[in-house]
């Protein structure tokens, strides 16, 4: 996923988008999109927040169940 | 000044104000929660009747900085969110009592309202996918807060299955920035107008698709349904209301018409508009007749709701997919208008009503100790508030004129009649009977019938639980009797904020 949104924003010989002063065109020219960066970081923390949510969750229902196995928790129907 | 960044600033400061306090002041959250939430609800009832406005985050003019944006729609959702959430929580004072750890819940119910509050403001693509986060990421530990072995798994399974759909969006959201060069709502819907004249390009069409999937699982259409059953009655009931009542609409509903009438400009016409609203109109019928379906073999009260809520959310589907699918063929807009204009109203009134039944659902529980319908019987004795209350909700939602419900289903049913798809409204009309069944049954063995065992020692709920039912109660019959009012104020200025997708684009970017 993080990935694919890199892939967007890249460009072939692409350099790191840092604008510095008197920095020639063509440099410019080259710059690689950062807006897909700045997604991918966000995405990244997202799913740290979910994943350390989801490892809280797995915690308790091993506390409940003494297994990871599914077949064993599950009960709910759907 | 604009007071469009406080829907976000409020509940957000709120929610790490409560936690911080409670380290002190054990009430911290009792009182700060419904104090904030009213405040908010004020002012999104006060927003009513004032022109559409844009505030620019940090200064920054669209496209380049996030722009919040307020217009007709989001002014609904709002009222809705924040009216709600009010009286849920107020319910949850008494209710939560025997729940541990109490500051983190209403911190968390206050994540959930920002999140819910930001994307209903929010113009940019990315940061509505980032407010949905925040929402259904709270949602998701909310769901699972009673640490139970069957909270804890219906928790489980609306994280995995709410991830998927996030990954979705995000696939979605990338495409559309590769396609279009933008993230600005308004700038993604001038871009597709003008670069593409209407036709759908193959990558509109593929992110089209990740965001019908990505929002239709958060609002539970019926192929991405299978987390709702569990999730909803697994939450304690302030939770399932809101929930049932909010979530799945501000972060499902709200976003799939956003993003197809504001962004992809369905009301223009072209290529692929007729396929979204095809596949809109399918998805609304499946969530009808299935949900529908189900709803009448449940035995856990929570349960058939919830399957209900899938039913409900069909019907506000079908009426924004019917006028999606008319404006799109080109027909008649006065037809386009009233089935939109009815999908909003049911799921205005869907938020009164829902929320209202999953809250009795709680003050049954609370007073009773179960929810399972064949032990429950003859409550109307012992419980004369919270029985009449629901019957008002149960006959509202069934279509009983002169409820609220009743109006709306009319409304959309008389627009797919004359939009000429008298088959989907024969169908319609059938499952709203089923619907009438189902709560008959609610009604049969919970309010009605001989007292039971468990009903014989149940006193009726204390007054902080019944005062957000018997307001609820009154929005059912409200909204029906004074629709010429809501109507004109709140609904018409929704509908026009959809159907005309360049005014969204004039205001964003002026």
């Amino acid at each position: 996923m993080n990935l694919y949104l890199i892939i967007i924003g890249y460009k072939t010989g692409g350099v790191a988008p840092i604008i510095e002063p008197d920095m020639p065109v063509a440099t410019l020219e080259r710059f690689v999109d950062p807006l897909p960066q700045a997604m991918v970081l966000t995405s990244i923390v997202i799913g740290l927040g979910v994943l350390s949510l989801m490892v809280a969750m797995c915690i308790r229902l091993y506390e409940k169940h003494g297994t990871f196995d599914m077949s064993v928790i599950s009960k709910l129907r759907g | 000044m604009n007071p469009l960044p406080l829907y976000v600033a409020i509940p957000l400061g709120a929610a790490f104000l409560i936690p911080l306090l409670g380290l002190w002041w054990k009430k911290s959250g009792e009182t700060l929660a419904p104090l904030f939430t009213l405040i908010l609800g004020i002012m999104a009832v006060l927003q009513v009747g004032r022109p559409a406005a844009v505030y620019h985050m940090g200064g920054w003019p669209p496209p380049w900085g996030i722009a919040l944006v307020s217009d007709g729609l989001s002014t609904l959702l709002l009222i809705a969110i924040n009216l709600v959430g009010f009286l849920c929580v107020l319910f949850s004072i008494k209710y939560m009592q025997r729940y541990t750890g109490l500051t983190k819940y209403y911190s968390l119910f206050m994540l959930m309202v920002a999140g819910m509050n930001g994307v209903v403001v929010s113009g940019d693509l990315f940061n509505l996918y980032v407010f949905l986060e925040v929402a259904s990421i709270a949602s998701y530990a909310l769901v699972a807060f009673g640490v139970g072995a069957e909270e804890l798994e219906a928790g489980f399974k609306y994280l995995i299955l709410g991830s998927v759909a996030s990954v979705m969006l995000l696939f979605g959201i990338g495409t559309v920035y590769a396609v279009t060069g933008s993230l600005n709502m308004a700038d993604v819907a001038r871009e597709i107008a003008t670069q593409f004249g209407g036709q759908m390009n193959p990558g509109l069409l593929l992110a089209g698709a990740f965001f019908l999937m990505g929002f239709g699982l958060k609002a539970a259409l019926v192929p991405f349904h299978a987390w709702l059953p569990d999730a909803h009655p697994s939450a304690p009931a302030p939770i399932s209301a809101m929930l049932s009542g909010v979530v799945i609409k501000s972060l499902g509903i709200y976003a799939i018409c956003r993003v197809f009438f504001n962004v992809y400009g369905i009301a223009a016409g072209g290529a692929g508009s007729v396929i979204f609203a095809n596949a809109m109109i399918a998805f609304a019928l499946l969530s009808i007749v299935i949900g529908g379906i189900l709803a009448i073999g449940q035995w856990d009260y929570k349960r058939l709701l919830a399957y209900s809520s899938i039913g409900q959310i069909g019907y506000v589907m079908l009426g924004i997919g019917v006028g999606a699918r008319v404006l799109a063929t080109g027909g008649q807009i006065s037809i386009a208008g009233l089935a939109i204009l009815g999908g909003l109203f049911h799921m205005f009134n869907h938020v009164a009503f829902k929320s209202l039944l999953f809250l009795s659902s709680g003050a049954i529980q609370h007073a009773t100790g179960t929810r399972d319908m064949k032990q429950l019987g003859g409550l109307r004795e012992k419980m004369p508030i919270t029985a009449f209350t629901t019957n008002m909700a149960a006959l509202s939602i069934a279509g009983v004129p002169p409820f609220s419900g009743f109006w709306s289903k009319l409304v959309i049913l008389v627009a797919t009649v004359k939009a000429g798809y008298t088959a989907i409204a024969i169908v319609a009309i059938v499952f709203a009977f089923v619907t009438l069944a189902y709560y008959i049954k609610v009604q049969r063995e919970i309010l009605y019938g001989t007292v039971s065992k468990l009903v014989e020692k149940a006193r009726e709920v204390p007054a902080l639980m019944y005062v957000p039912l018997i307001l609820l109660a009154i929005a059912c019959v409200g909204f029906g009797l004074l629709y010429p009012v809501i109507g004109v104020h709140i609904l018409e200025p929704a509908r026009d904020a959809l159907m005309n997708g360049a005014e969204y684009i004039q205001l964003v970017l002026g």
